[in-house]
């Protein structure tokens, strides 16, 4: 038996999936409640403090109980997840970059980071908004590459499964990916 | 000068060896490009450090949010494929419908081409044969066979926006006069509100932190779906077109009126400002009537009271002439009453089929509707001191155009807006009222009910079983009384929230979690 194969049979949350997948809204409401710290754990490391991390979630879930129409159980749930979060956070990050006059983005709906002074969570939301509009830049399989390897700290094998593809090409896909990365920090940064 | 340092290794320098991180600040001590590009490089990692402890999520929100999902699950399950029950591949079985349909058609095609083999083609039968006029036929109308109405499906509507303040549409901010398509999935921000018009000429308020679902719009149903939030509708009643409020298991069915349904985790409360609603629940079917309000809860339904716009009783008619409608007006014009205008007894409290309710809480405040403007106030209906009511007989061409009236296009004028923006703020302080009552009422156990709750949850944190036990803390902190806690009870479950870190492995969390049990 593979590593893979043996991780897949593993997994905990397979019955759910199945089960959410064959029509039970029960079965995927579990499967929310015992994966949705870790998805939101992912959402706000790809987003940031972001008002819109609550319809992100939702989001992401709504993206994933449509996905599990496909589900043949030949990954782990929260590789399944794990996908679609990265997915929906940086179609947010496009989606705002094409509106970025977007007024609702400044709404004081989700508190600033705890334990942070107001200089040092201005400080925080400075950085990552200037993060987040460089990662909006990059192309797609860069953006998703590099956001596993240098936001969510995956391994290259990882994301190499996450991605389907080969690990050499994550590599290279990620160097490139952080050379475009540290020019638009340098054309935004200069830009201001 | 050795070539310039690569990208590569200017990233990762600090994972080099100790003979290549050597080399490569030799090359840097001499080299002003590959300084000026570390720089750039240090600072966008300086960028992707972690900006402190994940917050946890909301649990009110996760809450909210589980429910939107199960619903969106159970409707998945009602929209699944019929042909999955026999079709075991993943495979779709249109698509080899669909091909055999092409084969099928490209077969009668070529076959329809062929000349038939028993003679010659057509064109040589025509060189062949002399041309003889036909004779002229009788001038008879050709007989015309109609085709049969086509079955189509119900055409799809479109609702507007009218206006919208931190409003939403799937994330993307909505904009006045925007379009919205059915299955629009609306939400406004806290202290946000939104007006549509619906395709009927009926308008929706959403009021600030609530979402709503345009489920149907269609000519003849027009549906929507509330997950959290209040909803108000302004509504006219066409017999021909149902309009619904699915709010969880509570359905609302308007019957012309103005309402309003409010939702949260807890309960549901539909309350009538005019006219009435039809409330359904679990087969049972209950009328709310101007005035009252319904809440469910818990699986029960409890009547309210509820101090409407205007006065909900019948009031007398004057005498002469009939009211005059101001331009916009939503109400059909009522006719003056004639000589010997049919009497009827007053109305049954209640509808013969609606259950008995017990009496609740007074919803009712202080702060009533009474400046609601003329646009929507409720047709006038006659009373006389005997308590019978008089029923002025329908006008038959308003009543004919009661019946089948179309869509209506009138644009909603600036002062409908401001009537609208005005009531909508006068329900959300009602309901701002009735939640705080609430809030004092329910979330706030007794106190020996809450150090039992605080003893369950160290418990859980000392069985391992983790998710439960945060998720009850959390509950648990976030009903805290204004009035405060016993300190111990609230180290004890904080306590036990910290436990659970330490053995899911979040040390951030348990950190931070420690420096609030210090401050304690």
């Amino acid at each position: 038996m593979t590593f893979e194969a043996q991780a897949v049979t593993e997994d905990p949350l397979r019955a759910l999936a199945e089960a959410a997948r064959d029509g039970q809204a029960r079965a995927f409401t579990q499967l929310y409640e015992r994966t949705r710290d870790y998805a939101w754990r992912v959402l706000y490391r790809v987003v940031g403090p972001s008002p819109d991390l609550e319809d992100l979630l939702q989001e992401s879930y709504l993206q994933l109980l449509k996905a599990l129409k496909t589900y043949r159980g030949d990954a782990r749930t929260t590789t399944f997840l794990h996908r679609v979060c990265v997915n929906v956070g940086l179609m947010h990050l496009r989606g705002r970059r094409r509106h970025p006059e977007d007024p609702t983005d400044e709404l004081p709906e989700q508190a600033a980071p705890v334990n942070h002074g107001p200089e040092r969570a201005a400080e925080v939301k400075q950085a990552a908004d200037l993060a987040q509009r460089a990662l909006a830049q990059l192309s797609e399989d860069k953006a998703q590459v590099f956001t596993y390897h240098e936001l969510l700290g995956l391994k290259p094998e990882e994301i190499a499964e996450l991605c389907d593809c080969p690990v050499n090409t994550v590599r290279s896909r990620l160097n490139r990916a952080r050379v475009d990365f540290t020019a638009e920090v340098a054309k935004l940064r200069r830009g201001r | 000068m050795s070539a310039h340092l690569s990208h590569e290794v200017l990233w990762s320098l600090d994972q080099h060896s100790q003979a290549e991180a050597a080399a490569a600040s030799a090359h840097l001590g001499a080299c002003e490009l590959c300084r000026a590009a570390l720089e750039d490089i240090q600072f966008s990692k300086r960028l992707l450090v972690a900006p402190g402890p994940v917050p946890e999520l909301p649990a009110a929100s996760a809450r909210r949010i589980g429910e939107v999902l199960f619903e969106a699950a159970a409707a998945q399950a009602l929209r699944r494929d019929w042909w999955r029950g026999w079709w075991p591949f993943s495979f779709h079985p249109g698509y080899a419908l669909a091909g055999a349909m092409a084969a099928a058609l490209a077969l009668a095609a070529y076959v329809g081409r062929l000349p038939s083999s028993g003679g010659p083609g057509p064109e040589v039968v025509a060189q062949l044969t002399p041309v003889v006029a036909p004779p002229a036929p009788p001038l008879v109308p050709p007989e015309v066979k109609l085709p049969d109405a086509p079955v189509s499906a119900p055409r799809k509507l479109q609702a507007s926006v009218t206006s919208a303040r931190s409003a939403k549409d799937r994330g993307a901010a909505l904009k006045k006069a925007q379009v919205l398509e059915e299955g629009a999935q609306l939400a406004t921000a806290r202290g946000g509100a939104l007006w549509l018009k619906l395709p009927d000429g009926s308008r929706a308020g959403l009021s600030g932190d609530s979402r709503v679902q345009l489920t149907t719009l269609e000519e003849r149903q027009v549906a929507m779906a509330l997950g959290s939030g209040s909803l108000v509708v302004v509504a006219q009643h066409r017999p021909q077109r149902t309009l619904t409020v699915q709010a969880g298991e509570l359905e609302v069915v308007d019957v012309g009126t103005r309402f309003l349904v409010s939702r949260d985790v807890r309960r549901t409360l539909v309350a009538v400002e005019e006219g009435s609603v039809e409330v359904r629940v679990g087969g049972q079917r209950t009328a709310v009537r101007a005035g009252q309000a319904v809440e469910w809860r818990d699986g029960h339904l409890t009547e309210q009271t509820w101090a409407s716009a205007e006065e909900p009783a019948p009031r007398a008619v004057p005498p002469a002439p009939a009211p005059e409608l101001k331009p916009g007006d939503d109400t059909p014009p009522i006719a003056p009453l004639p000589e010997g205008a049919v009497r009827q007894p007053p109305p049954a409290p209640a509808e013969p089929a609606a259950p008995s309710l017990p009496q609740g809480d007074d919803w009712s405040t202080p702060e009533t509707l009474r400046d609601v403007p003329p646009a929507l106030a409720p047709p006038v209906v006659a009373a006389d001191p005997s308590g019978a009511t008089l029923v002025p007989p329908p006008a038959p061409a308003a009543q004919a155009e009661a019946e089948s009236a179309p869509p209506v296009d009138a644009p909603v004028t600036k002062e409908d807006e401001a009537a609208d923006l005005n009531f909508l703020q006068k329900m959300e302080r009602k309901l701002r009222q009735v939640r705080n009552d609430l809030h004092r009422q329910f979330l706030s156990p007794p106190a020996s009910v809450r150090e039992a709750q605080a003893r369950e949850v160290s418990q859980l944190a000392d069985d391992h079983s983790c998710a439960e036990a945060l998720r009850r803390a959390d509950s648990w902190l976030q009903s805290t009384p204004s009035g405060g806690d016993d300190v111990n009870h609230k180290r004890a479950v904080l306590g036990a929230k910290l436990k659970c870190f330490k053995h899911q492995g979040r040390t951030g969390d348990a950190d931070r979690l420690q420096r609030e049990l210090d401050g304690l």
